[in-house]
């Protein structure tokens, strides 16, 4: 399986990764915690911030282990486990880290470190650097840019939610109901980026 | 042969992983051996790092009071420290004002000790430890309240100020999965320092008054820590009036004990408020005491005393209870435990008379 | 959906033996966010609000704390107000904390009762929280609406 690494520019691939090809947006990756933690702005925005961090970490790691260890070794079809168990550890060990050099941060985002081991946008993030047979600058930028979109949107939505609490609802649409909807809402707004540029 | 690759690849980054884990778990949430400087050089202890301060300071044997356990809801752990404590976190905002920042007030449940810290604590806290303690008597005081006797077990005894408090540690039981514990003013005197004794009035739904009530029986053992409050004897006027409702008897009654037993020369007034007789306990054993000692009068007020009651005493609201035997031109201190509205209006009463804030005390439940 | 670490610390809040012996919820299945839809249908229909029933429960404890404990009345209504040792946090873990003081309301022509503590007043006003059916201290907004506004 070798394939050519796809001649797009990183500094696209990190603009599309925000705008075109938004994580939650396009792909509808990484919702459950995009819709249960989306009620307040600030506690959104930590999620934000750390889904941001991890994405990066985890990619260049998983980078690392993809083309050192599964490749040469012919592992691609158990490669979900060891990228799920490398995403775990190091969120793991991020947590301690954390807790020891930066304890205001990680009071902060503490509560969702252990929230975003779970989180589908993670791997989903992995697998496609992988589909997608992306270089190491590719995949960081790639990373940085999902993450990015990733805080752009959950902020955005969690902006539109708190501006709606006091409003009234028809009973079955109040809480996740409405949540869909406005995400809905806003990859159709989305979808006008789409002219810009393409990477896929 | 893939199987073996499989298994052997899998089995490895597994084990490298876990290894990861354990040597950042070695490195990072090690703290090793840090040192607590308590008050200037007064008290320095070796301790092992990684936890919050208030639960090592409590292995230490110094317990600061708090209500939550550790979960900065209460904001009563506040300790001061000068040195080492790291960051302000996002969890103590709410309760500090800008002053207790400024002076490196903390909550301790808070702070991970994670380096030498230079800290100051009350001596007052020193005292405190943590009670095996028995239960030898359990009288039915009213319909809702009862009185406990707990005799010492280890330490044997128990060094207080008439007045002060001690938290009481309840057993799981029933729907009541952890531990918890509240504070109830002692109400035996000083001198009897193998036990001491509790007032317990029933709280509707309460975790720790239902257990008193319904669980606790002769001969179990409970845990207390204490002595805690500065709600004690000033003694800076003449003439001392004390004022209780409900459960509130308890620090009063242990404060007159007191001054009996020392015989101090000040001229008492209790006046003890409740609603109807049932809700009046220890009438006999105050007005034995009143009939013994000259210095101690004791005035029992029902607000509102039922037709059977056959209530001969005063009546009335506490307040106008009290604003009828008071003088204006005596000087007084006043001390108070009840329910926050019995104390708010008493204050409005004992101000209207002359008695400055400085001289009234009260323990609010 | 997963629940976030305050969701979960919430619904222990509300069980037996966390805040109060025996828990907010009482004996009723549904969920936390069930039991407020169902009440705020209630309300509704009753012409209400949250803030309308919460202004009027701390009326009527205000009335009452002039009596230190002894009844006192108003209309058909007696009004008894108890105090009692010790605080209690809101289990909605919004920091609030209260004296546990109960309200105790009778009306003497139904002789129906009802009673709640400071702590449910802050919950109607700030959650929409009326407790659980068969909790010892649900507040039910059609008492309230029969008792409390005549």
């Amino acid at each position: 399986m070798i394939m050519d690494i796809p001649a797009i520019s990183p500094i696209m691939i990190f603009f599309a990764s925000i705008l075109t090809s938004n994580m939650i947006l396009s792909n509808f990756l990484g919702m459950c915690s995009f819709i249960s933690v989306s009620n307040e702005y600030k506690t959104a925005s930590g999620l934000g911030k750390a889904v941001l961090v991890v994405m990066v970490l985890t990619m260049a790691i998983n980078f690392a282990v993809y083309h050192a260890i599964i490749l040469p070794l012919d592992l691609v079809y158990i490669q979900y486990i060891i990228f799920i168990i490398i995403i775990a550890a190091t969120v793991q060990i991020l947590e301690m880290a954390m807790d020891r050099f930066l304890p205001d941060l990680y009071i902060k985002l503490g509560i969702f470190l252990p929230l975003i081991t779970v989180n589908c946008a993670i791997l989903g993030i992995t697998l496609f650097m992988v589909i997608r047979n992306y270089s190491f600058l590719q995949a960081i930028l790639f990373a940085a840019g999902s993450g990015l979109g990733w805080w752009l949107a959950i902020n955005a939505l969690a902006a539109i939610r708190e501006k709606m609490a006091r409003n009234k609802l028809p009973r079955g649409l109040a809480g996740p109901g409405i949540a869909f909807i406005i995400t809905g809402l806003m990859a159709l707004a989305f979808v006008g980026f789409s002219g810009m540029f393409s990477v896929q | 042969m893939a199987f073996l690759t499989t298994v052997i690849s899998l089995s490895s980054i597994s084990l490298l992983l876990s290894v990861l884990i354990i040597l950042a778990e070695i490195r990072l949430n090690n703290y090793g051996d840090c040192t607590l400087d308590i008050n200037d050089n007064d008290r320095v202890l070796t301790v092992k790092g990684g936890a919050s301060l208030l639960a090592t300071l409590s292995e230490q044997g110094i317990f600061i009071p708090s209500a939550c356990g550790g979960k900065a809801t209460c904001g009563l752990c506040k300790v001061r420290v000068i040195e080492g404590a790291g960051p302000l976190l996002p969890t103590e905002e709410p309760y500090l004002s800008e002053q207790e920042r400024k002076e490196g007030y903390r909550l301790s449940c808070q702070v991970k000790v994670k380096q030498n810290l230079k800290l100051f604590i009350p001596e007052d806290l020193f005292n405190i430890r943590a009670y095996q303690t028995k239960i030898t008597q359990i009288d039915q005081l009213t319909h809702d309240i009862k009185g406990l006797r707990l005799s010492l077990i280890e330490p044997e005894s128990i060094r207080f100020k008439a007045g002060q408090y001690v938290q009481l540690y309840t057993r799981p039981y029933g729907n009541v999965k952890e531990k918890v514990f509240r504070a109830y003013s002692m109400a035996s005197v000083p001198s009897d320092s193998k036990a001491i004794e509790l007032i317990v009035r029933r709280v509707p739904e309460g975790i720790c008054t239902t257990f008193v009530h319904e669980e606790l029986k002769v001969g179990d053992t409970v845990q207390v820590s204490g002595p805690f409050g500065d709600f004690y004897l000033r003694g800076n006027a003449n003439n001392l009036i004390f004022i209780a409702g409900g459960s509130g008897l308890a620090p009063i009654r242990s404060l007159i004990l007191d001054i009996i037993e020392k015989d101090l020369p000040y001229q008492m007034t209790f006046f003890f408020g409740a609603v109807t007789r049932k809700d009046l306990y220890y009438l006999d054993y105050f007005e034995d005491l009143s009939n013994k000692h000259s210095r101690f009068h004791f005035v029992p007020a029902l607000s509102s005393p039922a037709a059977e009651d056959s209530w001969s005493g005063e009546t009335g609201l506490i307040t106008d209870v009290v604003a009828r035997h008071l003088d204006t031109d005596s000087d007084y201190e006043a001390y108070l435990c009840g329910s926050p509205g019995m104390i708010n209006a008493c204050l409005n009463v004992l101000n209207a008379k002359g008695i400055t804030e400085d001289r009234i005390f009260y323990d609010k439940f | 959906m997963k629940q976030t670490p305050d969701d979960k610390r919430i619904e222990i809040n509300l069980q037996p033996g966390t805040l109060s012996a025996d828990g907010f919820l009482g004996n009723d299945s549904r969920d936390v966010q069930s039991i407020i839809r169902a009440d705020q249908a209630v309300v509704d229909q009753l012409g209400l609000t949250h803030e309308l029933i919460a202004e009027r429960l701390k009326q009527l404890t205000e009335m009452g704390k002039e009596g230190l404990g002894a009844p006192v009345h108003s209309g058909p209504l007696e009004i008894t107000v108890e105090d009692f040792r010790g605080r209690i946090f809101c289990p909605f873990r919004d920091r609030a904390f209260f004296g546990k003081r109960v309200t105790v309301c009778k009306d003497q022509t139904s002789g129906q009762s009802i009673r709640w503590s400071d702590l449910n007043v802050h919950m109607i006003e700030k959650h929409g929280f009326y407790e659980g059916q068969g909790s010892p201290f649900r507040v039910d907004p059609i008492l309230v609406h029969q008792i409390c506004f005549q």
